[in-house]
């Protein structure tokens, strides 16, 4: 009980004094004067009359006279409060601040007396105003700042420099002194803050800081000391939203542990409580800046997509971006955008050429970076208006072509030919230095200089082939792959399909498909498209985006599809685990080649199914009138259809389309809507069926498969390159040609097809949206233990322009070198044989802090089966882009408080506000002589006491005779005597005596 | 009203100068005195018979007061009346309860009046006043009993058993005052004048009765109420102990809380008592132990004045 008091001592000489009221009134009752009185009769009447209510009277006074000494002892005696942790208030305390520095605590406004400041800056004056607080605490005191975006890092470091320069950890008592909270430590901490003017680039997870600071707490503290995080943020929904579950749990440890986390809100305007969605900046940012191509020829025409996404919650008009190529604003005229609705997004693609390259020791200058920024963005984020990306420029880009029938590679029967013909001669495809090879060597071939390998009816590959390309593809190469006449299904299945864990996206059957002479002759019969879209969605498949961008062009490639013959192909099993591949798509299928009768029991089930439910009287009027005139002739032609087998499935799947459709016929304004009869319940399972039909009777096999794998792609097309076969050589009867795809009616297809193809192909190795911070891990040929590929140490230099300095329109851009760094090559697993392979050489990075293009340069060694000329050394370049996570940092809607709650446990939450807790750490136990209220009921008490006392209290006055007794006060008027002296200076009428 | 100097007789009117003077009958003369020497006319009526009217003899009249003047004019008996023939019998009854000396000690060191003491003064005052004026003056004390009677004699050395009377200890307290009244009507088989001097802190039902009864008996009575200041104001103030005279309880309480409703009974008290009296024809008035003694002499005067101009009144 007494441990409820700072002055305990004082409390019970409170509580003692509670009675002194009481005792006063005793003491009165005793300590009387006596008077012997005549008029006793009215005084007991009046007594008697007034006795309840002066009782009543008379114990109001007093308890509130009571409760007046309660609360001064209260007061005095400094009420700790009932919480049993306030007694713990004066233990050591090990304090850890995560100090959130992303981006988005950029987000600046103005204050009044400070001026212009940002949630970082308000964040770091909040770790001051802690630390001195704790500094006033008579314990052990320990602090340490994690900033978010650089958790492994404290200040102090839990590490120091031995003489040797080398870094070893601390001990704990090291920590514990180092730690300490002082005046020196205190002004060490603002000289390490003078350093961070502006937030990081730099995006972390809030559990990552939360679980740092939670080691840094074990580190510092001891027995019985008390844990507190104290958690610096802007508090966005977009971290809370995607963090809150974990942070949750996470904090349920912790309490678990007894660990407070304390979380302060920073962000502006300040958290209300009537407002549990706080306001927020605007803010406008690039999200993604992506050229379509990571490598392509000088002059080459190739795309830049950029995204630009309005956070805020209000339009934005007049959005332009600008681009600078080097620096150079010259180059690629800005872009208008136009207005940009709230929290939505825009894309626009950007035609461009490169003239830059660099070769031999200048290869550097092949890497051209590109800068995209929002011209006249007003508040928000500054880091989010710029992004970077890079595109390496090659003098020409090499293609290497392996051809199953080398010996026929430089005539028309070349499997290569229609492709050649378009690479070297079609003006649009300028720029390729088109290399064939054979299949045997790709194995140890140096495959890194080629952008994009085509495998043309290759029969088979090595081992040796087959891992070097995929490893090609997986470092961002782009691998075509043609089907033909010579593929060994076999080798192709189990070497680079791999059971879906190699390059090629699907599994071959045993042998190709060729279409007899009579499903030609009813495909000749029947109008539609030979090659199908398989989904519709593919459209924005980027092998496929360019041509459907357009509208004439896409018109033109799928009107040619009514006319492209595909003759033989090899047949893809519909089923298997590539369907569920989500790297594996589809983009281009087959007519469906069955016999319609194969589908005929199907039709009749459905047409069954669809006149048992409209014979319902549901269906007979109303909205579904009409229906009926429709439907039925169209399931009688169905069904008519269906049974002749001489049609052609296609117009089976025509027919079943139009019953799925809107409307069956051309969409009169008479007809019914069809969307109402199938969205009513009773008809969920048969409309399931006939779409299930449609696609089945609809789509053939395969045609055009893309896959991503690893950081590159891969494309497989079923058929071959349109070469030219002899007879025998395939072992294929009746046919020279697999299609005539590339030359015949359908070729107006085949040059976009190609064309995207490659640039599809060549597209890959971006680092889509690489943040700063992130690791970015890549793997090289290790080459053998005698001699490795590459020498260990990788150069490092970082492309990036500053646009904040001067004039943005003409900044050079300089490589900045940022020294070297070791190529990682992990030791082979337990067990390996001596004479296994080396495992692959690694480049690893995580220490991207500034945006920018980051090249690492290699040093490529000569190997054994290079060709003599090779230089026993030459560079080799991999280059980044690392971007603010703008995605992410640049929305900045904060966090609903009543999320909040939900997902820390209801841990304290303090805005900017509202500081005044963190003087509960100068561990100046808080009591309640700190609370205002207490001074408030106190002086309202003795007011309502003193009121009270004056009502009930006599105060006489010569008029009051008048009023209650005119008799006597008549007496006092009429007769002769002297007026009445006032009652309150009347005389006792007898001298005072003590009773007893 | 005019300042009374040291020189003026009628300083002797003020309670407080009248509390110097020890000797109750030297009181007496110097308030009457000092009384009278203000007044313009001097109401003392003397010797000399004023003729009034004449009446029809009536069997019983004394047949020296027959006007044989009349007789010999008219031949009718007629009885000549004067003033001289109506002599004032009064009785002052004063009450010597113990209630009556309320605050005994305070106007003992303040030099002041207290009740009884006024009372007593007022009684020798009247006395004197009626024996010069050559009307006879009986007095009656009395607290739980008659305790002293003196008839009515209008000699001077009558004045000597009255102050004398007035003279009481051991006061007791009242108990039954309509027996009381009754006793006092006893003692006065002639009407008369009755000057009733009490604070009639008693029963009020059998206090009006025995004033009725001095009514029936054809008396005139003056009832003349004192109380004093404190029981009129009630300024008591802190902690006290009211010990009830005549044998009434006590009461501890703060006399500032019960003063509002103190006074309302007070007035509920006065009112009735000054209606009863009134009811019944009695002349009421309410004295103080501060009043000036000529409250008292002046009430009496009018009303003798007023009994002789009207006799038939009685």
């Amino acid at each position: 009980m007494l441990s409820l008091f700072m002055n305990p001592w004082t409390f019970v000489a409170g509580a003692a004094l509670v009675s002194t009221p009481i005792i006063i009134h005793l003491i009165n009752r005793i300590r009387y004067r006596r008077v012997k009185w005549a008029a006793m009769e009215f005084l007991l009447k009046a007594q008697k009359r007034m006795r309840r209510r002066k009782i009543l009277e008379q114990l109001l006074l007093l308890l509130m006279r009571c409760l007046l000494v309660f609360l001064a002892g209260i007061l005095f005696a400094r009420f700790l409060g009932c919480d049993k942790s306030q007694g713990r208030e004066t233990r050591p305390t090990a304090h850890v601040v995560i100090l959130d520095d992303t981006p988005s605590t950029a987000d600046s406004w103005r204050r009044e007396e400070t001026g212009a400041t940002n949630s970082f800056a308000e964040g770091k004056l909040v770790v001051s105003r802690l630390m001195k607080a704790a500094n006033e605490a008579t314990t052990l005191q320990t602090f340490q700042v994690i900033r978010l975006s650089d958790p492994d890092n404290p200040f102090p470091q839990n590490t120091k420099s031995t003489s040797d320069g080398k870094l070893e950890a601390k001990t704990a008592a090291e920590i514990r002194q180092d730690t300490r909270v002082s005046s020196d430590a205190i002004e060490a901490m603002e000289k390490y803050f003078a350093e961070f003017k502006d937030p990081s680039k730099v995006r972390r997870n809030l559990v990552e800081g939360l679980r740092k600071a939670k080691d840094l707490l074990d580190m510092q503290a001891t027995g019985d000391t008390a844990k507190v995080i104290h958690f610096i943020s802007d508090l966005r929904s977009v971290d809370w939203l995607a963090e809150g579950e974990a942070i949750g749990q996470l904090l349920k440890e912790y309490k678990d542990l007894g660990i407070t986390v304390h979380f302060i809100d920073v962000g502006n305007p300040p958290r209300k409580v009537d407002r549990k969605s706080p306001l927020f900046s605007d803010n406008l940012a690039i999200i993604d800046l992506k050229p379509r191509n990571r490598v392509v020829a000088v002059n080459q025409h190739t795309t830049i997509e950029v995204r630009v996404k309005n956070f805020g919650s209000t339009d934005v008009n007049d959005v332009r971006i600008a681009f600078l190529l080097n620096g150079d604003a010259d180059p690629i005229p800005s872009v208008p955008f136009g207005s940009i609705p709230a929290n939505q997004e825009r894309t626009k693609s950007i035609p461009v050429q490169f003239t830059r390259t660099g070769v031999g020791d200048d290869r550097l200058k092949s890497f051209n970076l590109i800068t995209a920024m929002i011209m006249n963005a007003d508040g928000g984020i500054m880091a989010d208006n710029f992004r970077h990306a890079v595109v390496e420029v090659r003098p020409k880009l090499k293609v290497l072509v392996v051809e199953g029938r080398p010996e026929v590679r430089d005539t028309a029967k070349a499997d290569s030919f229609h492709l050649r013909k378009l690479f070297l001669e079609n003006k649009d495809f300028g720029g390729f230095d088109w290399e064939p090879t054979e299949a045997a060597r790709l194995e140890g071939m140096d495959l890194r200089p080629y952008s994009t390998i085509y495998l043309l009816n290759v029969a088979t590959l090595s081992e040796g082939a087959v891992a070097n390309l995929e490893r090609f593809v997986a470092e961002g190469g782009g691998v075509g792959v043609f089907l033909g006449p010579n593929v060994k299904p076999d080798v192709y299945t189990k070497l680079m399909y791999r059971d879906g864990n190699g390059f090629l996206p699907v599994p071959l059957q045993e042998k190709p498909k060729v279409l007899t002479q009579a499903q030609r002759q009813k495909r000749s019969d029947t109008f539609g498209k030979r090659i199908l879209l398989r989904a519709p969605l593919n459209r924005q498949h980027p092998a496929l985006s360019e041509i459907y961008s357009s509208e004439l062009e896409a018109s033109k490639v799928e009107n040619s599809f009514l006319f492209t013959n595909i003759d033989a192909y090899w047949e893809i099993l519909r089923l298997g685990n590539w369907r569920d591949d989500k790297s594996v798509q589809e983009l281009y299928c087959m007519v469906n080649e069955k016999s319609i009768l194969d589908y005929t029991p199907r039709v009749d089930a459905l047409r069954e199914a669809i006149q048992k439910h409209i014979g319902e009287p549901k269906f007979s009027d109303g909205q579904f009138k009409d229906l009926r005139k429709y439907l039925d002739p169209h399931l009688e032609l169905l069904h008519k259809e269906a049974h002749d087998p001489n049609n052609h499935t296609a117009l089976l799947a025509r027919l079943l389309d139009q019953l799925l459709c809107d409307q069956i016929n051309d969409g009169h304004e008479s007809e019914p809507i069809f969307r109402a009869f199938w969205n009513e319940p009773e008809l969920l399972e048969a409309r399931q069926t006939a779409m299930r039909l449609r696609d089945d009777v609809k789509y053939g096999d395969p045609l055009y498969i893309a896959k991503q794998f690893g950081r590159g792609r891969v494309a497989l097309i079923t058929t071959d390159a349109g070469g030219t076969h002899d007879t025998d050589a395939g072992g294929i009867p009746d046919t020279k040609q697999w299609n005539d795809w590339p030359r015949g009616a359908g070729g107006v297809s085949w040059v976009p097809m190609v064309s995207e193809m490659q640039k599809y192909l060549s597209g890959g190795g971006l680092e889509g949206n690489l943040s700063v911070g992130d690791r970015f891990a890549t793997e090289f040929e290790p080459g053998t233990r005698e001699k490795p590929r590459y020498a260990k140490k990788v150069n490092r230099y970082l492309l990036s322009v500053d646009p904040k300095d001067g004039n943005v329109r003409k900044m050079e851009l300089i490589p900045k070198p940022l020294g070297e760094q070791p190529l990682d090559q992990s030791a082979p697993p337990a067990g390996a044989a001596a004479d296994a392979p080396p495992t692959p050489f690694q480049l690893s990075f995580a220490d991207a802090k500034t945006p920018g293009v980051y090249v690492f340069q290699l040093t490529r060694l000569k190997g054994d089966k290079d060709p003599p000329a090779t230089p026993t050394e030459q560079p080799d370049f991999v280059a980044v882009a690392f971007n603010i996570d703008s995605l992410r940092e640049g929305d900045l809607r904060r966090a609903n408080t009543d999320d909040l709650a939900s997902w820390t446990n209801k841990a304290p939450l303090h805005t900017l506000e509202d500081l005044s807790w963190i003087d509960d750490f100068k561990q100046k136990p808080t009591d309640l002589s700190s609370r205002r209220w207490l001074y408030l009921v106190i002086l309202l008490l003795l007011i309502a006491e003193q009121a009270w006392a004056v009502r009930i209290s006599y105060h006489s006055k010569p008029e009051d005779l008048e009023s209650f007794a005119p008799s006597a006060a008549a007496a006092f008027a009429h007769h002769t005597a002297p007026p009445p002296a006032s009652a309150g200076e009347a005389a006792p009428a007898e001298p005072v005596e003590k009773a007893g | 009203m005019a300042k009374r100097t040291d020189n003026d007789p009628r300083r002797f009117l003020d309670p407080k100068v009248i509390a110097r003077i020890s000797q109750l009958d030297l009181r007496a003369r110097q308030v009457v005195e000092g009384f009278l020497s203000g007044m313009h006319k001097s109401p003392i009526y003397g010797q000399s018979v004023e003729f009034v009217q004449h009446r029809e003899y009536m069997p019983g009249d004394d047949l020296r007061r027959i006007d044989w003047k009349v007789w010999q004019r008219s031949d009718k008996f007629v009885i000549k009346q004067y003033e001289a023939e109506t002599n004032l019998r009064s009785y002052v009854v004063v009450d010597a309860s113990e209630s009556m000396l309320y605050g005994i000690e305070k106007h003992r060191k303040a030099r002041t009046l207290y009740k009884y003491d006024y009372v007593a003064t007022a009684a020798a005052c009247l006395s004197y006043l009626t024996v010069k004026q050559q009307d006879s003056c009986g007095l009656i004390t009395f607290d739980s009993d008659v305790r002293e009677a003196i008839p009515p004699r209008s000699h001077q050395r009558h004045l000597d058993a009255v102050t004398k009377a007035l003279h009481v200890s051991n006061p007791r307290e009242k108990t039954d005052i309509l027996k009381i009244m009754r006793q006092v009507a006893e003692n006065m088989p002639n009407r008369g004048l009755v000057l009733i001097f009490s604070d009639l802190l008693c029963d009020r039902e059998p206090l009006f009765k025995g004033l009725e009864m001095l009514r029936h008996r054809r008396h005139d009575v003056m009832v003349f109420h004192i109380l004093d200041d404190d029981e009129l104001l009630f300024p008591f103030s802190g902690m006290t102990k009211f010990e009830g005279l005549e044998e009434l309880p006590h009461l501890l309480c703060d006399p500032r809380s019960l003063r509002d409703a103190y006074l309302e009974e007070l007035e509920l008290y006065l009112t009735e008592v000054r209606r009863g009296c009134t009811k019944i024809g009695i002349d009421y008035t309410l004295l103080r132990t501060s009043d000036y003694m000529d409250a008292v002499l002046s009430k009496f005067l009018y009303q003798r004045m007023s009994t002789r101009a009207n006799p038939t009144r009685r």
